[in-house]
């Protein structure tokens, strides 16, 4: 089992973190082109889907998968997007989406900062080695 | 026994609807008569008059207004007399009330469904650019809170979509092949049939529905 990518959304479609681990076969787009395909695709699939069920409660996409990857969504009520992609046969992809979550409010919430940061002051790496160190302990990692 | 099985398409690798199939369903619809002012908020939405805001007593959010004062609504037009008013102006004014409207749950129509198909064609197209690993093909499960979707891709680009409840266990892979065979023994074989052209063969039509009770019977495990 493999973890590969993992992208951050805000609200409005910007990237705000992305990241890659055994990444085998690039896009063949720019960073920015692929952010904002990525990011089109989620917004069709979820226009998708809510039009294909006709059940009036909320629905949200949990994952796809093809024959060689999974992408799972998680989406905040504060319309922060995480999208990981791991090898179809990955578990507990979800749990590890509300883990990165919890780091992500907590680096960029200002009163959660102001208690972690009292006594070292950050860096712009400190997402980016809580996120690393999340994923690096998941199971699903080799 | 509740019936899993929601629809089923086969797009053409053009991405175009070629055939659908979609499980009767009774739609709930509510009648209720209002005064002055209505105290739902409606739009158009699709070309239909639709409740985006203020659900409430069985009124809920996406239903649609399917008649007012027992007068049928086609898409927003709504006879009066001889003439068609549009049903959101005629429900903005005070002389019309009190009104009977009947709201429906909303259903997807056959024009939907050809959106749909194409819509699924490209996220299909886009998942394999976007594969993080080499050889991947294209979406061939995709679950969310209330439905799972399986597709099967021929070899010749066709494509087989499965639609599901998401309380469902049914396992569509021997499903999905089952409905390729009988797309290539009822249809391709059909001398009357063109490539790509949609689907209409009595024939096929029967199969599909004994391979549908088959697959809901068992679970979706379809011997061959």
């Amino acid at each position: 089992m493999t973890i590969y990518n993992v992208y951050i959304f805000d609200r409005e479609g910007q990237c705000l973190y992305y990241d890659e681990w055994f990444r085998t076969k690039q896009s063949g787009l720019a960073p920015i082109q692929e952010y904002k395909l990525v990011f089109g695709m989620m917004l069709s699939m979820k226009s998708f889907v809510d039009r294909l069920a006709t059940n009036d409660s909320n629905q949200t996409v949990n994952y796809y998968k093809t024959s060689a990857y999974k992408m799972t969504f998680l989406e905040s009520a504060t319309g922060i997007k995480i999208m990981l992609n791991t090898d179809p046969n990955a578990t507990g992809i979800r749990d590890l989406l509300h883990k990165i979550y919890q780091a992500w409010t907590e680096t960029s919430n200002s009163a959660a900062k102001m208690e972690l940061f009292a006594s070292n002051p950050p860096n712009e790496n400190f997402l980016k080695s809580r996120v690393r160190d999340i994923v690096m302990k998941h199971q699903a990692y080799v | 026994m509740a019936n899993h099985i929601q629809h089923l398409f086969i797009i053409n690798r053009a991405g175009s609807l070629i055939y659908s199939w979609e499980a009767r369903i009774e739609t709930p619809e509510v009648e209720k008569t209002y005064e002055w002012p209505i105290d739902v908020h409606l739009e158009e939405v699709d070309q239909k008059a639709v409740v985006v805001f203020g659900e409430k007593e069985g009124v809920k959010l996406r239903y649609y207004v399917k008649s007012v004062n027992g007068e049928a609504v086609t898409g927003t037009r709504l006879q009066q007399g001889a003439q068609q008013v549009n049903v959101l102006e005629f429900l903005q004014e005070e002389d019309n009330y009190p009104v009977t409207v009947r709201f429906a749950a909303p259903t997807v129509s056959t024009n939907e469904k050809i959106i749909l198909s194409s819509m699924f064609h490209s996220l299909f197209t886009i998942a394999v650019q976007l594969s993080p690993c080499p050889k991947s093909s294209g979406v061939e499960v995709l679950e969310t809170t209330q439905f799972k979707l399986f597709c099967l891709q021929s070899r010749t680009g066709v494509k087989f979509v499965v639609i599901t409840s998401a309380a469902s266990n049914i396992a569509a892979d021997s499903l999905l092949s089952k409905m390729y065979e009988l797309y290539t023994d009822f249809a391709l074989k059909n001398p009357f049939y063109s490539i790509d052209m949609p689907i209409r063969a009595q024939k096929f039509d029967e199969a599909i529905k004994i391979l549908l009770e088959k697959a809901e019977k068992s679970n979706g495990a379809v011997t061959f």
